[in-house]
């Protein structure tokens, strides 16, 4: 179902600008323009479907205060994504205090099967990698960050990016189980 | 000591396999029911109109000094010399200027009436010929600063006699 942040034309600056002068209506087509990514990233940390939920709402809460004023510098993903990883870490780490938390090992939102032995497998890979090359993985090629965009989100420099990025990939290709994948 | 830096232009690229399997690790995300929705706007809404009132307070800081100054000179007009009736007449001047000034009729002149005529100059709205408070034949921004002015001797404590 198309949501106003589909129908809008204007681009998140214009509708920063447009909130900043009093339009309320920018609230719905930026909230739901950027509604399910952060849903789904909140979902990626707490792995946890009542947790994600109220990130979500924490997270645009916390956005929406900033207004009048905000002043966009950057994409918005680049400013949300580390709001929604810290509000999300917190809620796992009280459900760890509270030991509601099954284990933190478990990957997050790692679906239980695939339907196939090999996706299996290759997601038993991907989730075994070091969560900060994962993370780098996630963003560039799930978010489609850039590599300046995942640099300032995360606060690191883009050297250390390229760096987590071609690691991942170069561990991935090292794995006999899954380098026939970038051999074709 | 020697770094081997990733190849030069970045352009590492994962297989097409591999990409789909890591968006996978996310799932398709909750489903966030209609009342998130409304709940997270209706108090995005709220919570911003009350601020915008305050922040447009403080940007009304910088012509504060200037309606100020207006009131003075308004009151210095309408004194007569002698000074035995300064007060009085003085303070009929001002009771005169409240009454235009309090845009929303609610007994007071505070920050809110400014915001209000503002926000009517800012949509072109009709506006009461009596909200021309500077009387230069224009209901315009130096009237809302005028207010702001009035508001804010309003809230300042009277001065002992």
């Amino acid at each position: 179902m198309p949501q106003p942040g589909d129908r809008d034309p204007r681009n998140d600056d214009a509708l920063v600008r447009a909130l900043n002068s009093g339009d309320t209506s920018a609230f719905d087509s930026l909230y739901y323009r950027y509604r399910d990514w952060a849903a789904r990233l909140a979902i990626r940390f707490t792995g946890n479907r009542d947790d994600a939920l109220d990130v979500l709402q924490e997270t645009f809460a916390y956005f929406f205060r900033k207004f009048p004023g905000f002043v966009l510098t950057a994409r918005l993903t680049t400013f949300l994504y580390p709001v929604v990883k810290n509000l999300s870490i917190a809620h796992r780490r009280k459900r760890e205090r509270l030991g509601t938390d099954r284990s933190i090992v478990d990957p997050v939102a790692m679906p239980e099967t695939s339907g196939t032995a090999q996706r299996d497998e290759l997601l038993t890979i991907l989730g075994g990698l070091p969560e900060p090359q994962r993370e780098v993985l996630l963003m560039r090629f799930v978010d489609d960050m850039s590599l300046l965009e995942i640099a300032e989100a995360l606060g690191i420099p883009e050297g250390t990016v390229k760096s987590r990025i071609h690691n991942a990939i170069a561990s991935l290709r090292a794995d006999p189980r899954v380098k026939d994948y970038f051999w074709g | 000591m020697t770094r081997t830096d990733p190849p030069s232009p970045f352009d590492e690229q994962l297989p097409e396999e591999i990409r789909r399997a890591l968006a996978s690790l996310d799932g398709p995300g909750p489903q966030v029911p209609p009342e998130i929705d409304t709940t997270i706007l209706c108090e995005a809404k709220a919570g911003f109109l009350r601020r915008r009132r305050f922040w447009l307070a403080t940007r009304f800081g910088g012509g504060i000094a200037a309606a100020a100054a207006v009131v003075l000179i308004a009151l210095h007009l309408f004194m007569p010399t002698g000074g035995s009736n300064h007060s009085a007449v003085a303070t009929n001047h001002r009771l005169t200027l409240t009454e235009a000034a309090d845009i929303n009729h609610d007994g007071r002149v505070d920050i809110l009436d400014a915001y209000i005529l503002a926000q009517k100059i800012s949509r072109h709205e009709p506006l009461d010929p009596a909200w021309d408070l500077n009387g230069d034949g224009v209901v315009d921004q130096k009237d809302v600063d005028l207010i702001a002015g009035i508001a804010v001797q309003a809230s300042e404590p009277e001065a002992t006699r």
